[in-house]
C-alpha cells in the first residue's frame, strides 16, 4: 500500500480573493513577460498570472539557442519587409502577416532590451572570435545565413530570470503557480461584449481569485496532448512543456473569441514519450545543430546540395545562399521550403537510399571546424531549451566527446521519429487566436501574443508580439475611465467548476489521466490524417458524450490534480474547436496540412481564406476573411506605431 | 462549503527522472520551487530533500538542476529509451 502524504501548503479551498489592476497579463512565458514590461514601462499598474514559476518556465524557460527575423540588426542585409513577406509566401499566406512583420521590425529591440536586463546576446567572452559566422565589431552570432546575418545565435537560458528581475523592478505582480481558467466579460457602454479580466486557482492551495482588469492579454502558449498522450511519462508526450496545454484557448472559446486555422494539424514531429527522441538529443542536421556533418553507417558523408542540386563542397558553402540567391530561410517554421527560399540541404532520403547509402546515419562533429563544432555541442546545445542538463550536461557525462564520437540518427534520417498519420501535433505554424493590427482579439479589451496567436513563430516572436501587445493593451487601459463590472454570479459559477473534483469521492471517480487518454484516441480515431463529415460529427457527439457523463465523475484529492483535471477539460474544449473548425473546410488543403475524403479538391481558389470560427451561446459561427487581410504591411505598421518609432529613435540603439 | 482534506499518494511511473544525493542536498527546496511542472513537493522533514511525487510530469528541462546551490545535489536523467547512442568516429577526416 502506497503511503499518504499530508499536503505540505495551506488549505484555501473555498477562499476567495479580488485583485485589480489596470492590465493582466495571463501566461509568464517569454510573451507574457515582455508584454508585463511593455504596460509597465507605461505606467500600467500590471499583475501577471503564471500557473509555473515564472522565473524559468514557459517554453524558453530553461533556454533558446536562436534568435530568428532580427532583420534590424547592424549586421543584417535583408529589411524586415523582405523576410515578413518571404515567410507568408512560404507559408502560402495561410499566415500571420502582422506578427512576422512585427518580429522583423522589433525583434531586435528586444533583443537590446533583454541585455539591458542582464541576458547574453553578445560573445563578451571572445569565446568564438575570429569564427566565420560572428561579426568582431558588435561580437553578435549568426546562424544559418552567413551571409545576410539574421537569425543570432543567443544564451537563451539567461534570459527568463533576467525578465523576472526587470518585472519585478518595474513593479508587476507576479502571481506564481496560479493558473488562469477563465476569462471574465463584461459589456461596454455601447452594450457590446468587452474584456474584464479573468479568474483562476492557486494550484498549491485551492484558492480562487477574480482579476478585474481594464485590459487583459492572452499569453498561454498553444495546444497539446489533444492526439498525443501518454499515462505513464506524460511530461515528455509534447514540445512545449506539459503545463502548456491550450488553456488559453479554451477560455477564449467560450467567452467567444475568434480563431482560425484550426484545422491545421501535422504529424507529429516530436513526443519523446512515444516515437521520437528528446528534442536536440539525438544526430540531426537541422534548427539547433544546422549544419553538422552527417555521415552513414559505414562513416561516409552524405552530401550537402545547393537549392539547384549542386555538391556543396566546403562546410562553409552550407551557411550561404545559392548563386543569384539573395536570403534563404531556416528555423523552427521552416520545414521543407519553395525553391525560392531553400537553403543547404543534405540530399533527400529517397535519394540516399538509391546511392547505397546506409542506415543509421549519424551527426559526425569531428569532420567540421572547430568552432563550428563547439558552437552546436557547447552552445547551441546548451544554450537551446531542455538542452544544458538533460542533453550537454549529460551526454558528456556519458563520456560523449563530439571530437571523437558521432551521434545516431533514428527512424528515416534526421527527424530521428517515426509517427503515424493519425498522431498529430500542433506544429510548423498552427492555428491559433485570430487578432488585428493592435494585437487585439474580437473581443475588446483582450489582446495576444505568443504562442497563443495563429500561425505563431519562435522566441523572437513571442518576445515581440508580447511587447507590442503590452503597448496596445496599455493603451487600451488608459482610455478606460474605469475597471469593467463583472457578474458575480459568473464567478460564483466558475468556482464551483473549479472545485467540484475535490467533492467526489476518489473510489467512485474518474482519474484525468483516463480522460486524457479518452480524448486522444478519440482525436486519433474521429479526426486523424483524413477527416469527413460524418467522422467529425461521431467524434463531436463522444467529446459530448463524455462532457455530460464523465466530467462530473472527474476526482481530485488536492488543487495538485484539480490542476490537471482542468488542463483536460481544456483539452476537451480544444479539441472541439478543432473538429467544428475541420467541418467548417468544405475542402482540402496543403498548406494547412489538411484531408477531407468527402471534400478531396485541394486548395481550390474559392477556399483560399481564413475560415474564422467563434462560437456564440453554444452556436458556431464562421466567417471568410482573405488571405491577405493585413494589408501593405510597412503601411500598416507605420500608421499605428509612430509613437513607437519615435520612441525608439530617441532611444538611439540604431 | 464543505471541509475538505487535501491529500496525496505516489503516482507509479516506470522512469525516476531525479534522483539526490543525501549527503550533498541541504534541503533547500529551489528545485521544487522552480520547478514549472510542480512535480516535486517540499520534504516533510527540515532540511531533507524534496519528494518526487509526480515523476510522470517531468518535462525534463533540467530549471531544477540548474538552480541547485549544491552542484551534484539532484541529478536529471532521461528515461533509458531515450539515451541516443553513440559511437566512435568511423574517419576522422575533417572536412573544409
Amino acid at each position: 500500500m502506497e503511503h499518504t502524504y499530508e499536503w505540505p501548503y495551506k488549505n484555501e479551498a473555498g477562499m476567495e480573493e479580488v485583485i485589480s489592476s489596470d492590465v493582466l497579463v495571463l501566461g509568464g512565458g517569454l510573451s507574457g513577460c515582455f508584454a508585463a514590461i511593455a504596460a509597465a514601462q507605461r505606467g500600467q499598474s500590471v499583475v501577471l498570472v503564471e500557473k509555473g514559476a515564472a522565473e524559468k518556465s514557459g517554453s524558453g524557460g530553461t533556454g533558446f539557442d536562436h534568435w530568428e527575423s532580427a532583420c534590424t540588426n547592424p549586421c543584417s542585409l535583408v529589411t524586415p519587409e523582405e523576410i515578413a513577406y518571404a515567410y507568408v509566401n512560404e507559408q502560402d499566406w495561410y499566415s500571420n502577416g502582422i506578427a512576422h512583420y512585427i518580429e522583423c521590425r522589433e525583434g531586435y529591440d528586444r533583443l537590446l532590451d533583454m541585455e539591458r536586463f542582464g541576458g547574453k546576446i553578445r560573445d563578451t567572452e571572445d569565446e568564438f572570435a575570429g569564427a566565420e559566422f560572428r561579426d568582431d565589431e558588435t561580437k553578435l552570432m549568426f546562424a544559418y545565413d552567413y551571409k545576410n546575418k539574421f537569425t543570432l545565435r543567443v544564451w537563451g537560458s539567461t534570459f527568463k530570470p533576467a525578465l523576472v528581475k526587470e518585472m519585478k523592478r518595474l513593479g508587476v505582480k507576479i502571481m506564481d503557480r496560479t493558473e488562469a481558467t477563465a476569462l471574465l466579460v463584461s459589456q461596454d457602454t455601447e452594450g457590446k461584449k468587452c474584456g474584464a479580466g479573468a479568474m483562476g486557482m492557486q494550484v498549491h492551495t485551492g484558492k480562487f481569485y477574480i482579476f478585474r482588469a481594464k485590459s487583459t492579454i492572452l499569453c498561454m502558449s498553444r495546444p497539446a496532448r489533444v492526439w498525443l498522450f501518454n499515462p505513464d511519462t506524460v511530461g515528455l508526450c509534447e514540445f512545449r512543456p506539459m503545463q502548456s496545454i491550450g488553456s488559453g484557448h479554451a477560455m477564449g472559446w467560450k467567452a467567444g473569441m475568434e480563431f482560425t486555422m484550426m484545422e491545421k494539424s501535422v504529424r507529429a514531429e516530436f513526443s519523446a514519450a512515444g516515437r521520437s527522441f528528446p528534442p536536440y538529443g539525438a544526430g540531426n542536421n537541422h534548427n539547433t545543430w544546422y549544419a553538422a556533418t552527417m555521415v552513414d553507417a559505414r562513416g561516409v558523408e552524405i552530401p550537402y546540395v545547393d537549392r539547384d542540386g549542386k555538391e556543396l563542397k566546403t562546410v562553409s558553402e552550407r551557411y550561404y545562399p545559392a548563386p543569384g540567391q539573395k536570403f534563404f530561410l531556416k528555423g523552427g517554421v521552416i520545414d521543407n521550403p519553395k525553391y525560392e527560399y531553400r537553403g543547404p540541404e543534405t540530399l533527400d532520403f529517397d535519394v540516399l537510399m538509391e546511392r547505397g547509402y546506409q542506415l543509421p546515419f549519424y551527426a559526425d562533429l569531428s569532420r567540421m571546424p572547430e568552432l563550428e563544432r563547439k558552437v552546436i555541442w557547447g552552445m547551441m546545445v546548451g544554450e537551446e531549451a531542455k538542452t544544458k542538463v538533460p542533453i550537454y550536461q549529460n551526454y558528456t557525462e556519458r563520456g560523449f566527446d563530439p571530437e571523437k564520437h558521432m551521434l545516431q540518427s533514428y527512424g528515416t534520417g534526421w527527424q530521428s521519429a517515426n509517427f503515424l498519420e493519425q498522431e498529430r501535433q500542433f506544429f510548423g505554424a498552427p492555428g491559433g487566436v485570430w487578432h488585428d493590427w493592435d494585437m487585439q482579439t474580437n473581443i475588446p479589451g483582450i489582446f495576444c501574443a505568443g504562442d497563443q496567436i495563429f500561425a505563431s513563430d519562435c522566441a523572437g516572436a513571442a518576445c515581440a508580439t508580447g511587447y507590442y501587445a503590452g503597448r496596445k493593451a496599455a493603451v487600451y487601459a488608459k482610455a478606460l475611465p474605469s475597471l469593467p463590472d463583472y457578474k458575480k454570479e459568473d464567478a460564483a459559477a466558475e468556482k464551483e467548476r473549479l472545485l467540484a473534483p475535490l467533492f467526489v469521492k476518489p473510489e467512485e471517480g474518474l482519474q484525468w489521466k483516463e480522460l486524457n487518454m479518452a480524448i486522444s484516441k478519440a482525436m486519433q480515431n474521429y479526426c486523424g490524417g483524413v477527416r469527413c463529415e460524418a467522422l467529425l460529427k461521431e467524434g463531436l457527439d463522444l467529446l459530448g458524450q463524455f462532457e455530460t457523463e464523465m466530467v462530473p465523475r472527474l476526482t481530485a484529492s488536492n488543487p495538485h490534480d484539480l490542476m490537471r483535471i482542468h488542463e483536460v477539460l481544456d483539452i476537451l474544449t480544444v479539441s472541439k474547436i478543432v473538429l467544428h473548425a475541420s467541418l467548417a473546410r468544405k475542402s482540402s488543403s496543403e498548406p494547412l496540412f489538411f484531408r477531407r475524403s468527402d471534400y478531396p479538391q485541394m486548395d481550390p481558389e474559392r477556399d483560399r481564406k481564413h475560415i474564422v470560427i467563434r462560437q456564440e451561446n453554444g452556436a458556431v459561427l464562421t466567417r471568410d476573411v482573405p488571405l491577405n487581410y493585413f494589408g501593405n504591411l510597412k503601411e500598416e505598421y507605420e500608421k499605428r506605431n509612430q509613437d513607437y518609432i519615435q520612441e525608439v529613435a530617441a532611444y538611439g540603439d540604431h | 462549503m464543505e471541509t475538505i482534506k487535501y491529500t496525496v499518494q505516489p503516482v507509479f511511473c516506470s522512469t525516476k527522472p531525479l534522483v539526490f544525493d543525501d549527503t550533498l542536498c541541504i534541503g533547500c527546496n529551489r528545485c521544487a520551487a522552480v520547478c514549472q511542472c510542480d512535480i516535486l513537493l517540499p520534504a516533510p522533514e527540515k532540511g531533507k530533500h524534496p519528494i518526487v511525487m509526480y515523476p510522470g510530469e517531468c518535462y525534463y528541462c533540467g530549471a531544477c538542476v540548474m538552480v541547485c546551490p549544491k552542484q551534484g545535489a539532484v541529478k536529471l536523467v532521461h528515461p533509458l529509451m531515450n539515451q541516443a547512442k553513440f559511437v566512435p568516429v568511423k574517419k576522422a577526416k575533417k572536412t573544409n
